[in-house]
């Protein structure tokens, strides 16, 4: 089986794909968390993969394939220092034309010498690691065959010996006023060396100072470069062999490696960024994707929240939420700020990224393969018209209600608030029983805890702290509402609920 | 290679760090006067003389060395502050250069470092040549000892030596580096060669002569490539400027060794002139083992000494072993002054120094520490008692057997029966730790419980009141008296 790509989908559509963002992007905050994925991979047009979630359940196993060999970190290292390295080569190579005579010939060959030793170095893990993916094991196989063939041997034998006759050159400069000369040395000992020992004496005294550094790699000035031409002079025979060797042998980057190079940064780009969440002790895990709507998650989270809290070295809450049968809806309340509004976007996050291929927050998880997302978040509000933002508001809802199908995801948020509490009850009551009838999977974040006693539902409430209510804690149980979540703490504390009060008056 | 001027013996060297309770000690025995009369003005000195003094020395024979090589100082003075002053001044030199120093240039700095280097080396040539010249009117171990040292390490070959990497660093003749091809066929590797190699043989030479050369002259008003060609002459020199920059800054300390050492020569020659014009007695102390004798005739507090211009009353006692000495009596009396002159005494002597009297022998001690009465202006959150014992606290979290603690007027913020019995569990404990106790109280209870089982280590001394018996102010052996510091007061406001 020849290698194919890294990223499960055919040749064709390797980089096609949504170029914009969805609708509930920014309602699930998931700008903010492929913005945060890609951006230090700019250069490599990673939009695209992470804007297209992929219909077949084969090709996320293929993904999730991938994911789960690079759970070893020793390859994950293996592959990140490859990366880095095919990274310098193909900037040495490109930029080839801008330098000087010998320079450029210079960096060519370090550049096919990296190149050489990057491959050798990741063929030599492979060979060792125990690989279980299919894209990995068929690289693995291509490459093998790559270094083992005699052109390639050839190619990166005879660089070698350039780059040592090279090595082993050494000359005399005298640096002057205005003028360098170049003559063969004939050897001397380092003069510094000679110094020390003259004030080794005072060694005793020695306070230890930081080292004045000439920083390197600035470039090559034009006067090096003559100075170059000066050594190429003196010794002819080395740079003649290296000018032939790059006239012959122009581009040695192969197709293949460089396609598994592109689509590795898919992986190495997300790995990055969930690595500082993890080491923060919060799980990640490849979900199992299905038809099922009895979906799970264990420990999960809100990975936009928890990047931005893992920053600033602050601690995630998790939650845990289960579907039964009989149940494709669930209604949250509690308290503000309790976490209703993060546990919708978690949600639909872990949905959106487990269509991905890659892992998603949580212990475990088994998620839906859903056709599309659909959301409706409160925006900030227009206070000048109330009666038109509800209108607006079951627009919203009928184009949302009339595009999804019984294998959407439906997320609304704070519905209605700018309704009447009774037509909030009664219009809740409408879409919930459409949503029910129509069976898409829905979260349905609200104040009013009549909706959670509808059918169809499953009721989650956000949590108070029970020694402090005014403390939320942000956990969401699945737990039956009754509007008194945050009264009842407060009497508790005070030893005022109801049974308290019965034992406690004799 | 460290000059022992000093010390004797590298290991005789105690800490010179300047003690915690430094403030403390300072304060009591009113030692301010006494570092500012050494140090007469010059900043530096005034640091030697408290490091010095603050940290005593703990052996008969270091003392007995050090004592030496003040004593030739005092012959020599002339000498000695020359030397003193040659070596400020290349110091004070140095840091001018020093200024460079910040630059990040290496250029700048090994021009800079070479100066520097120039300078230290001609003021230690002209300090070997004074020292040598004039070795025999040194009889102390430690100053020909030291002039040993300065011709064995710098003697005229070792100079040149150093003369010539100086002026080599100057590249004459442009800078001789070797290169090597590296990353990029970039020029790498830079190694700097001796500017002005040895002779070849004429071989050699020939065959130098057939090595072919190539040389790249620089266009003129080629900015960038003068920068450029700046670039890699600092390449060529970064290694040998750490090196050099470093060297210059181990000179300075090696330096600033001797300084600190001649420097408190120069110290005891200003407070032997300071003491001896005041016409106060001078005496070198003879130190005594810890369990030692103790002898003092006509002791003199040299701070009120130096203030006053003239010779201070002076004390004398002579005991055969003294582990407690409880000084009581009148107010105004003299006591404080007298622990004061105490203290310093003890100081003095254990780093080698003389003291005002006209004959002394003391023990040495381990470490002094001073418990005084502190004044109302102290920065108090605490209640005065509770101040004070935990200034107490600290000490005994410093304390060590064979230390003499001072105390002036020490837990009387209490009524004196409680004072008394917190005093006495703290000497007493003290004692049974092998720790000598000076103790200034009006606690009468206190003292009369200690002169009721007395001792032979226990001395008991008192100031008498001015209208009997003596000369005012002076300290003599004497039983506590139930003498009340109210009468006191009343005395004093009624008369």
């Amino acid at each position: 089986m020849g290698f194919k790509g890294l990223l499960g989908t055919s040749e064709e559509n390797y980089y096609e794909g949504h170029m914009s963002e969805p609708d509930f992007f920014a309602d699930l905050n998931l700008s903010l968390v492929i913005s945060g994925i890609i951006k230090p991979f700019e250069k490599f047009n990673l939009k695209s993969l992470f804007l297209s979630p992929l219909k077949d359940i084969d090709a996320i196993e293929f993904r999730q394939a991938v994911f789960r060999d690079l759970e070893n970190d020793e390859l994950f290292g293996i592959l990140k220092k490859f990366s880095l390295n095919m990274k310098t080569v193909i900037g040495h190579l490109s930029t080839l034309e801008k330098l000087y005579e010998y320079q450029r010939e210079g960096w060519y060959l370090d550049a096919l010498l990296l190149y050489s030793s990057s491959i050798k170095n990741l063929s030599n893990a492979f060979s060792k690691l125990k690989l279980e993916s299919a894209g990995l094991v068929s690289f693995r196989d291509f490459l093998l065959d790559y270094i083992n063939s005699i052109a390639y041997k050839t190619l990166v034998q005879t660089a070698q010996e350039i780059r040592d006759n090279i090595s082993d050159l050494e000359f005399l400069m005298v640096i002057g006023n205005g003028k360098i000369t170049v003559s063969g040395f004939s050897g001397g000992e380092d003069y510094s060396k000679k110094i020390i020992d003259s004030f080794e004496r005072f060694g005793d005294y020695a306070t230890h100072k930081e080292s004045l550094r000439i920083k390197e790699n600035d470039g090559m000035s034009h006067v090096e470069a003559a100075v170059l031409a000066l050594v190429a002079k003196k010794f002819p025979e080395p740079f003649k062999k290296l000018k032939d060797f790059y006239e012959s042998y122009k581009s040695f980057l192969n197709a293949t490696i460089l396609n598994f190079y592109y689509d590795l940064q898919f992986y190495i780009s997300y790995c990055d960024f969930i690595r500082p969440m993890k080491s923060m002790g919060l799980h990640f895990t490849l979900p199992q994707i299905s038809h099922s709507k009895n979906v799970m998650a264990k420990e999960t989270f809100d990975i936009a929240l928890a990047s931005k809290l893992t920053s600033e070295k602050k601690e995630t809450i998790t939650n845990n939420f289960y579907l039964s049968e009989e149940e494709n809806i669930i209604v949250v309340t509690g308290p503000n700020n309790g976490g209703k509004t993060t546990f919708a976007r978690t949600f639909g996050q872990l949905h959106f990224l487990g269509l991905l291929g890659v892992p998603v927050p949580g212990a475990c998880a088994k998620l839906f393969l859903f056709d599309g997302i659909y959301t409706h978040f409160e925006r900030s509000e227009d206070l000048e018209n109330l009666r038109s933002k509800l209108e607006d508001d079951l627009h919203r809802i009928k184009e949302i209600l009339s595009q999804s199908t019984s294998n959407s995801i439906i997320i609304i948020n704070e519905m209605l608030s700018s309704a009447s509490v009774m037509d909030a009850v009664s219009i809740g009551t409408k879409i919930i029983e459409a949503v029910r009838v129509k069976g898409s999977l829905c979260v349905y974040v609200t104040f009013i805890d009549q909706l959670t006693r509808l059918k169809g539902t499953l009721s989650m409430v956000s949590q108070v702290d029970p020694d402090d209510p005014a403390i939320r804690t942000f956990k969401i149980l699945r737990q039956e509402s009754n509007g008194l979540a945050y009264a009842r703490a407060l009497a508790e504390k005070y030893g005022l609920t109801y049974e308290r009060i019965l034992e406690r008056i004799k | 290679m460290r000059p022992s001027l000093l010390f004797d013996k590298e290991n005789d060297r105690v800490s010179d760090e300047i003690p915690w309770n430094s403030h403390d000690l300072v304060k009591d025995f009113e030692l301010e006067r006494l570092f500012n009369t050494m140090s007469a003005g010059d900043k530096e000195l005034k640091e030697i003389s408290m490091k010095i003094v603050l940290n005593p020395l703990r052996q008969l024979k270091t003392i007995g060395y050090r004592q030496k090589v003040i004593e030739d100082s005092l012959k020599n003075s002339d000498i000695i502050r020359e030397i003193y002053n040659k070596f400020k001044k290349s110091v004070l030199q140095a840091k001018e250069h020093h200024f460079w120093m910040g630059s990040s240039n290496p250029e700048y700095i090994l021009h800079e470092s070479v100066s520097i280097l120039s300078t230290y080396i001609d003021t230690i040539e002209y300090v070997r040549d004074t020292l040598s010249r004039n070795y025999n009117k040194f009889d102390s171990s430690g100053f020909r000892s030291f002039i040993e040292f300065m011709l064995k390490y710098f003697d005229s070959d070792y100079i040149a030596e150093i003369r010539r990497h100086l002026s080599n660093l100057n590249f004459p003749r442009g800078i001789r580096v070797r290169g090597k091809i590296g990353e990029g066929n970039s020029i790498t590797d830079y190694m700097l060669l001796e500017p002005n190699p040895v002779k070849h043989s004429l071989s050699r030479i020939s065959l130098r002569n057939r090595d072919r050369h190539y040389t790249y002259v620089l266009p003129e008003r080629d900015e960038a490539g003068a920068q450029a060609l700046s670039t890699m002459r600092r390449k060529a020199i970064i290694d040998v400027t750490n090196v050099l920059q470093d060297s210059a800054e181990n000179v300075l300390v090696f330096i600033n060794e001797i300084v600190k050492e001649i420097g408190f020569c120069v110290a005891s020659i200003n407070l032997h002139n300071a003491i001896e014009s005041s016409s106060m007695p001078i005496v070198f102390p003879i130190p005594q083992d810890y369990d030692g004798a103790m002898e003092i005739r006509e002791l003199c507090d040299i701070s009120l000494g130096i203030k006053l211009q003239r010779k201070p009353v002076g004390n004398s006692f002579s005991t055969d072993k003294l582990n407690l000495m409880i000084i009581t009596g009148a107010n105004g009396g003299g006591k404080s002054t007298f622990l004061r002159s105490l203290g310093q005494a003890q100081l003095l002597m254990q780093s080698g120094l003389f003291i005002s009297a006209e004959f002394a022998k003391i023990p040495i001690v381990y470490a002094v520490f001073t418990h005084f009465k502190r004044g109302e202006d102290t920065e108090m959150n605490k209640g005065k008692f509770d101040e004070e014992l935990n200034r107490m606290n600290l000490i005994v979290e410093n304390l060590m057997s064979g230390s003499l603690v001072c105390f002036n007027e020490s837990f009387a913020a209490t009524n004196s029966i409680e004072g008394s019995e917190i005093a006495k569990q703290i000497i007493d404990a003290l004692i049974n730790k092998k720790i000598k106790v000076f103790f200034v109280t009006h606690l009468y209870e206190l003292a009369a419980a200690y002169y009721d089982q007395r001792e032979n280590w226990m001395l008991f001394m008192r100031a008498h009141r001015i209208d009997i018996e003596s000369p005012p102010f002076k300290i003599i052996e004497g039983k506590p008296l139930p003498t009340s510091y109210g009468e006191d007061l009343y005395n004093s406001i009624f008369h």
